[in-house]
This record gives C-alpha cells, structure tokens and sequence, in this order.
C-alpha cells in the first residue's frame, strides 16, 4: 500500500476515484490536501485519471516501505551498525588497571607480573575465569613475596589487589644469631640494633668474623643470648678487568618523524627511514590481532672515535656501573685506581682496582654453648 | 457493538449504519453526491439522501463507505 498527497481538486478526484471503484483505504484532510492510503496497483490509473491534481508518494507500506527505506538511508543504517559494534568492542577494552597496594614499588613489580600475562590496557577483557586462572599462576610462580592475588574486572577497568608475604624474621623464629663479616673488609660503620659490638670503626674484619655478638656477656660468662641485629657497613676492594673500543656510533635525532599503524608484522606505511626509534603511541591486543600506532623518529649514525681520555674516563664508568650492578647498588664507589693499561689499536684494557663501601654483615644462627671458629 | 458486527456479517444486501459521528454504507450501487451537508446515494434502485453537517468522506473500499459527519436525517427520494 501506498500512502499519497493529493494537492488541487481533491473533491473532483474522490468523485473520479469513487465513480471508477478505485479503493481509497484511508482518507485524510491536511489543510487543503488531501492524505490518501492506496494499494499499490491503483497508483498507474489514479494518476492517470487525475492528472489535474498533483499526487505525491509520501510512503510505501510493507516490504516494499523497508526496502526502500534501506536503500534510502543505506549510509546511515550501516554507520549505526558500525557504531554499535564500535561501542560493543570499546566498551570490552580495558583501558585502566588499578593495583591496590601503599608499596609503590611492589605494585610495580606486581604490573611487570601482569603484563607478562597479558593483563595489560588496550587489551580485550578476559572473563573472571581467566583472571583467576592468571592471579594463581602468579601467585604460585611468585610464591617468595606473594601470599594472595585478585584481579576482578570493574567496567572498562581491572582491580587488582594483592597482599605481601611477610618472611619473619629469623631472630624471631630462633632467637639467638650473631652478624658475621660475609667478606674481607674495614669497617666504616657499625650501628648495632641488638646484641654486643666486637669491633669497631677502622678495625679490619675477615669474613666469617662475629661484628655483633648474640652472646650478652658480663666477666667472661655468658648471661644471655639473643639474635644480634644491625648495620654494617665496611671497605672492600675489587679488581675489575674492562675493554673499551675507540670506535663507537653516535646517534643524532633529526627533526623528522611519523605516524605509522601496525597490524600483526605489517606495517601500513612503507619504510621511510634509514634508522629509526620507535614509540607506541596506542596498542590494542584483540582476538590474536596485534595492533598499533606508532611514532617513528627518524636519526642518524655517524662513525666516531673516542680519544684516548675519552676511553680511560669511560672505562673507569663502566666498571663502576657494572660492579654496582653485581654487588648491588646500597653500596658506594670510594675510590678508583688504573692498575694496569694497555692502548691497542682499536680497543683500550684496564685492570682497574675500585674501593667500595658496603654492608658486609649477614646473619648467622648459633645454638647456646656452641663455639664459633672465627679463623 | 455487537450487532455491528452481526449486521457485518449477516447476509444482507444492504445497510447503513448512523453512529455519533460517522456513517456507514455497505453494498451502494452508486454514490450520486457527496457534499459538506449531504449525501446522496442509490441503494438496490432507491436514492437516499443523508442530511447533516461536516460531511468528509474516509474510507472507500469495494462497496463501502466510511463518511465522517454528523447526520440530521436520512429521508428515501
């Protein structure tokens, strides 16, 4: 059926339409108009007879009103699709992770633990089986200073809580230690906590030496005992073997970068640059696909060559760097000195000798009227 | 109402139905006029000529007529 205005004469056309028995289903005034519901195949002959009124469709009913009402807003109806499946799609990326903890550093700890399990923003929402799947699994790989993990989903984001394993201490669980020297060293500083001094600032200890005794003693007898507790800090020494080549490539940012999209080891853009560094600007993990925008800044490479002071001042920092890296980095470089060094062609070697200040007490259990060996 | 709907679909050759305001027409042989006042139509050989107000006719289907309006009388011609 077919819904129709008709403009001028509207009288004389119900009178043509009523005398040739055309059907007029409904019929309407609209001011000086008229709104008439006819079926579709009296629409040839009603416009041929009436051909001193102006007709106009204003619609189709049926499936032939869809089809064409399809067609028509085509553009529209497929944008609302995209929308929705848009919508549907953002509204499961989770776009913030929250991890509940006062330890800045443990959370960060405990995000580097998340992300190697794919619980990161930008990635599809896992359902609450896989959470917990993954929350157990770290906890069980991580079992040293986790006791308890949940990521519970929240909207677009994840929250995550988790609770620290407290390691009790060994003085409480035994009750008698000393601190003992866990290598060669003079002693630049000793606060004890718990426990008797043996030393003192300067003297020069041996590993395995007692620094702060367990044993309380009053004339040479022991009235108690209890696990000696505190900070030990002494010189040590190092010898450190480095090579440091003269030549080396500097690198020079120039002005020029670019945006570029990634999709699973594609790029969208060709290869523009020589060199580039790149930055992931957005990422989303969905379904398998891998995809990003990425910032590439373009730079330059030029072949340099150290002097020879260059080389010696960055070989005594690399030594430094790394037995920092080694011993941990409490600890302090006191002094550095060049034992030996030896300038080849391409390279420089050094046998550099470093003196560091770091702890050098540990803990070491004893039972009472045990006697310790310090030699 | 229900004899509306008995009338309907009763076998009759004809009949016109005169509600509050509207009226209604089955099986007409021809419709002579129709004007803001009046009606007149051929029913079986017989005109009948409805007096009234504010005719517009709404619906025209086969047979039948749906004509809004207030009707004063119906007299046969």
């Amino acid at each position: 059926m077919i819904l129709i205005r008709v403009h001028k004469e509207c009288k004389r056309f119900i009178s043509k339409c009523l005398k040739h028995n055309i059907n007029l289903i409904t019929i309407k005034s609209d001011k000086d108009d008229l709104i008439v519901k006819i079926h579709d195949n009296d629409l040839e002959e009603i416009v041929r007879l009436n051909y001193y009124s102006q007709i106009e469709i204003i619609k189709y009913y049926g499936i032939k009103g869809v089809l064409l009402n399809l067609r028509k807003y085509f553009f529209d109806y497929i944008m609302l699709l995209i929308f929705l499946i848009a919508l549907y799609f953002i509204s499961n990326i989770i776009i913030k992770i929250d991890i509940n903890h006062e330890n800045t550093a443990l959370k960060e700890r405990v995000n580097g633990l998340l992300i190697e399990k794919g619980i990161e923003v930008f990635t599809y929402r896992k359902d609450i089986t896989d959470l917990n799947e993954i929350s157990n699994a770290i906890v069980e790989e991580n079992k040293d200073f986790l006791d308890w993990m949940s990521i519970n989903r929240v909207g677009m984001k994840y929250v995550v809580s988790f609770e620290e394993r407290i390691i009790n201490d060994i003085s409480e669980e035994s009750g008698n230690c000393h601190i003992v020297a866990k290598k060669d060293g003079v002693i630049t500083k000793i606060v004890a906590d718990h426990g008797v001094t043996l030393v003192e600032k300067g003297d020069y200890v041996r590993e395995g030496d007692i620094i702060i005794s367990g044993e309380i003693t009053l004339n040479e007898e022991v009235k108690d005992t209890t696990c000696a507790s505190g900070e030990v800090l002494g010189e040590t020494w190092y010898k450190v073997n480095i090579t440091v080549p003269f030549a080396y490539q500097d690198k020079k940012y120039s002005d020029k970068s670019r945006y570029n999209f990634y999709l699973n080891g594609n790029y969208f853009y060709k290869k523009n640059y020589d060199h580039y560094d790149e930055e992931v600007i957005f990422k989303l993990d969905i379904f398998g696909n891998n995809f990003k925008i990425v910032k590439q800044k373009e730079y330059e490479l030029s072949d340099l060559q150290y002097t020879k002071e260059e080389a010696r001042k960055i070989a005594l920092e690399e030594s430094s760097k790394r037995l920092l890296e080694k011993i941990g980095q409490n600890s302090t470089v006191l002094e550095q000195k060049v034992l030996k060094e030896t300038v080849n062609n391409s390279t420089i070697e050094m046998e550099i000798f470093i003196v560091v200040e770091e702890n050098i007490g540990t803990t070491r259990m004893f039972e009472v009227g045990e006697e310790i060996d310090t030699e | 109402m229900l004899d509306i709907i008995k009338s309907y679909i009763s076998n009759e050759k004809f009949y016109i139905i005169i509600m509050d305001s509207a009226i209604y027409i089955k099986n007409y042989s021809k419709i002579i006029n129709i004007a803001d006042d009046e009606i007149i139509i051929e029913i079986s050989g017989t005109l009948y000529k409805i007096k009234g107000s504010s005719f517009s006719l709404t619906k025209s289907i086969n047979r039948e007529l749906e004509i809004k309006g207030y009707v004063e009388s119906v007299d046969k011609l």
